[in-house]
């Protein structure tokens, strides 16, 4: 009993020397990885209007509308739950999913990715990024 | 000669009663705390800490300052039904009851022979026992003069796990003046200066940890603080910069506490003399020992935080009634058998 | 003393999003009622309106930041036996592994749930670091860390990628080894144990005849569990056993938890190296005779039971679900008459309850 008393103390004194866990997040971010699934982005050479996409859609997120002679579909940040089945139903496989996830807006009309903002490329990530590590055996795990 | 003290005498009266162990001693102390406490607890759980605010880049020194700032902007609510005499004064009395014991405790040996006390009485501590006991009657009245059912509640338990802790505390203070055989702080210290009196008695310094550590309301003994699970608080209904004296007080409490167990318990002052600290004043070494000391026993509680869950109130109370009180008398009983081996060393009685 | 009324409400540390009405006399609590529906989506009425390929997202989120993998399997085994349709064996085994992974990174979230109830902020730090391990292990086989899509009708979606297999066992290794930590810092702490044992006891008896589910159940000496009576998927083929409590208090209930994780890891070894080569998914079009079927798999809070009616069209006529936290909430009236106060939050956080599941 009084072993169960004592050791957690020099546990917790162990642990207050190991490296810690949480990283400065705006600055360090996480590597994502090659499935990672986030904000979906079009190639407008390659769509081909069958409106597979929106069809499959479960919240109606794309809606097709004009753009340069062409049908495409227009995002609705707002309503898009990251579910991916439209890359998967799309036949000239014409979207394509990017590690963005960050769609805070001022005003609800912005969440409605125009055309020119649906079909740009990701911006590169930060400098540094990390991933979750095991550092040693038994005790530790942090980022690096 | 001004209030019967010659000039130097007074000046040694001012740097007392202003820097240490005064008013700049509890309050440095207190933000330091405040700051290692955050930052120790992080790292326990793997986490950072205040990090931004500060001097030195990624260590958040000022963190504390900047808290205490903040609270002191906002505006202090008093509600309309409450006893506002009572209301107004209770968090100011309780950061002067928690400061008020620092000023009886000596802590270091002048070259002349006398102590660096702010106050010397032979009954030093007869005097602190009494300040402790005052101090759920604080809690009482706040709770009672802000004239709410929850609050009322609240400092009803807590005045009763403070009560019931102070029973461990006298008996455990009991052993030590059977030890030393005087009330008298200073003398208690110089009967240490061969051994001190943890090696005699450990059984009493397990005691008045634990009972220090409900008296002051830490983890695991925490219900008056974290009541908020269930039922709220006593310092529910303060704002601002009262509640900032209320949480102050709480550190204030902390440094007269380990101050006292070092009397006590640790021999205060004495250890070995430091050749560099001794050359600017021969008091600076003891002044160092009794620091070092108070800094081993501060980390101890506060890894109490990190470390232990909660216990109920009625758990508490049984602890406090039926397991600390007859290790007490415990330590009370072998000393008084085995007088005959430790009374040769007790030195200076 | 006169009975005092408390409510605690739905925007509170402990309570998640659910209200509790209590009956409060001194000390003692005579009476609990609880209250939902704070987080009521209306799911069985959504899935009605889209197909069964859209209804994915909307059925894993009806569990969705704890087991999302394991809520999806039964709406998928209950379209396939009235379809008919067989599944190849490699996307069973991998349907099997992200439901076992994804139950140790609930079980860990339920445990440090607990802890902070009691006021042991360490663990709650410790455990959600570990779990990143878990998540990051998802996040490589599927694409998101907490709501999957993973699974669909007739298979999985994406194989798994290269690499995936050692980096699973190393931190698979790594995870027995920690959960030591674990049992030295909670559940061997003497504080914990005088505050958790003894709390809340459900005898085997009682919890038959309210119909418990899951691990509370096998905490109060039951073994039943939905993998061994009725395997479905390649359950049948691993060699796990079943943990059980001894008394039914809130400290059982946590400790086959953590049981369970060991032997969960110990399901993933197996099926990660006897993985079949072969197709992912069988490509078909969804359209649904009309049959019905009730299923019932076993996720990390117990058993969920779906009952599918479909009539011949691209949409189910009528998806009912059960979760297991709303079976096990019946459990919290019965547990909490005179008890003291300071037991509620244990007694409640020990049940494992959470509010969207028990709402939907």
């Amino acid at each position: 009993m009084i072993l169960d008393i004592i050791r957690p103390f020099f546990l917790g004194f162990y642990h207050a020397f190991k490296r810690t866990f949480t990283v400065k997040h705006p600055f360090v971010r996480l590597t994502p990885t090659e499935r990672y699934r986030g904000r979906v982005v079009l190639n407008i050479d390659r769509c081909i209007s069958c409106r597979s996409c929106v069809n499959i859609c479960p919240n109606k997120a794309l809606e097709m509308v004009k753009f340069e002679k062409k049908l495409i579909p227009q995002y609705d940040a707002g309503r898009c739950c990251l579910c991916n089945l439209c890359v998967e139903v799309c036949p000239a496989i014409a979207l394509s999913m990017s590690y963005e996830v960050e769609f805070s807006e001022y005003a609800r009309k912005g969440f409605i990715h125009t055309p020119d903002r649906f079909s740009q490329t990701p911006k590169p990530i930060a400098e540094k990024t990390v991933t979750v590590k095991i550092l040693d055996k038994k005790r530790g795990v942090a980022h690096r | 000669m001004i209030l019967g003290l010659s000039f130097p005498q007074l000046i040694e009266l001012i740097l007392k009663v202003l820097i240490f162990p005064g008013l700049a001693f509890p309050l440095l102390f207190a933000m330091i705390v405040i700051w290692f406490e955050r930052k120790f607890l992080a790292r326990i759980m793997l986490r950072i800490g205040p990090l931004h605010v500060g001097p030195i880049n990624r260590t958040g020194l000022f963190q504390p300052i900047a808290d205490f700032l903040k609270l002191i902007q906002k505006e202090i609510i008093v509600p309309d039904n409450a006893n506002k005499f009572l209301y107004n004064i209770a968090p100011i009395i309780a950061a002067l009851v928690a400061s008020l014991s620092v000023a009886f405790i000596p802590y270091a040996l002048k070259p002349d022979g006398s102590y660096w006390v702010i106050y010397y009485t032979p009954l030093s501590l007869l005097v602190i026992l009494a300040i402790f006991t005052a101090r759920p009657f604080i809690m009482v009245a706040a709770g009672w003069a802000s004239n709410s059912k929850y609050c009322t509640i609240g400092a009803i338990r807590a005045a009763l796990q403070l009560l019931a802790y102070e029973v461990p505390i006298a008996l455990s203070l009991a052993s030590i003046v059977i030890m030393s055989g005087t009330f008298d702080l200073a003398k208690i210290v110089e009967a240490q200066s061969s051994i001190w009196f943890i090696i005699f008695q450990p059984i009493g310094f397990i005691v008045i940890l634990i009972a220090m550590m409900a008296e002051l309301s830490r983890r695991p003994f925490d219900i008056p603080f974290a009541e908020q699970e269930v039922v709220f608080g006593w310092p529910t209904e303060y704002t601002g910069a009262q509640f900032a004296l209320i949480m102050v007080s709480e550190y204030f409490d902390l440094c007269a506490v380990t101050s006292l167990i070092t009397v006590l318990f640790l021999g205060g002052w004495s250890g070995p003399a430091i050749p560099l600290l001794n050359d600017i004043s021969p008091i600076l070494s003891g002044i160092f020992w009794f620091l070092l000391k108070m800094a081993i026993l501060t980390v101890i509680i506060i890894m109490g935080r990190g470390i232990y869950p909660r216990l109920r109130i009625d758990q508490l109370l049984d602890a406090g009634w039926s397991v600390l009180i007859p290790l007490a008398i415990t330590q009370i009983i072998i000393t008084l058998l085995t007088a005959q081996w430790w009374l040769p060393l007790v030195g200076g009685v | 003393m006169s009975v005092m009324k408390l409510s605690i409400g739905p925007q509170h540390p402990i309570s998640a999003h659910f209200r509790f009405l209590l009956d409060v006399d001194g000390d003692v609590v005579l009476k609990l009622e609880p209250d939902i529906g704070y987080t009521h989506r209306g799911i069985e009425k959504l899935a009605e309106k889209r197909t069964y390929l859209q209804n994915l997202p909307v059925i894993e989120r009806v569990n969705s930041y704890c087991d999302s993998a394991g809520t999806m399997l039964g709406y998928l085994e209950a379209i396939e036996e009235v379809m008919g349709l067989k599944v190849p064996e490699r996307a069973k085994y991998l349907r099997v592994i992200a439901a076992e992974l994804n139950r140790i990174a609930s079980h860990l979230y339920a445990a440090s749930l607990f802890s902070v109830a009691t006021g042991l902020e360490t663990m709650l730090m410790w455990t959600i670091n570990d779990r990143e391990l878990i998540l990051d292990l998802l996040e490589r086989l599927t694409g998101q860390r907490i709501t999957y899509t993973y699974q669909t009708i007739g298979g999985v979606r994406f194989d798994m990628p290269d690499g995936f297999k050692e980096e699973a066992l190393k931190r698979l290794d790594y995870l027995e080894k920690r959960t030591e930590d674990y049992y030295k810092m909670l559940l061997w702490n003497h504080t914990f144990q005088i505050r958790a044992r003894k709390v809340g006891i459900l005898k085997p008896s009682d919890a038959i005849k309210l119909g418990i589910v899951g691990p509370n159940l096998r905490a109060s000496g039951v073994r039943a569990d939905v993998r061994k009576d009725e395997p479905y998927e390649v359950y049948d083929k691993f060699d796990f056993s079943i943990p059980t409590g001894k008394n039914g208090d809130s400290y059982d209930r946590l400790e086959v938890r953590f049981k369970e994780v060991e032997q969960s890891i110990q399901i993933l070894r197996q099926a990660i190296k006897d993985i079949p080569k072969g197709p992912i998914k069988k490509w078909t079009q969804p359209i649904v005779p009309q049959g019905e079927a009730y299923t019932r798999v076993e996720a990390a809070r117990g058993e969920f039971g779906y009952y599918l009616v479909s009539d011949g069209t691209m949409k189910p006529y009528r998806l009912k679900i059960t979760p297991p936290s709303f079976r096990n909430l019946i459990a919290l009236p019965h547990l909490c008459r005179n008890v003291p106060l300071g037991d509620i939050p244990i007694i409640y956080i020990s049940l494992d309850l959470i509010p969207m599941d028990v709402d939907r």
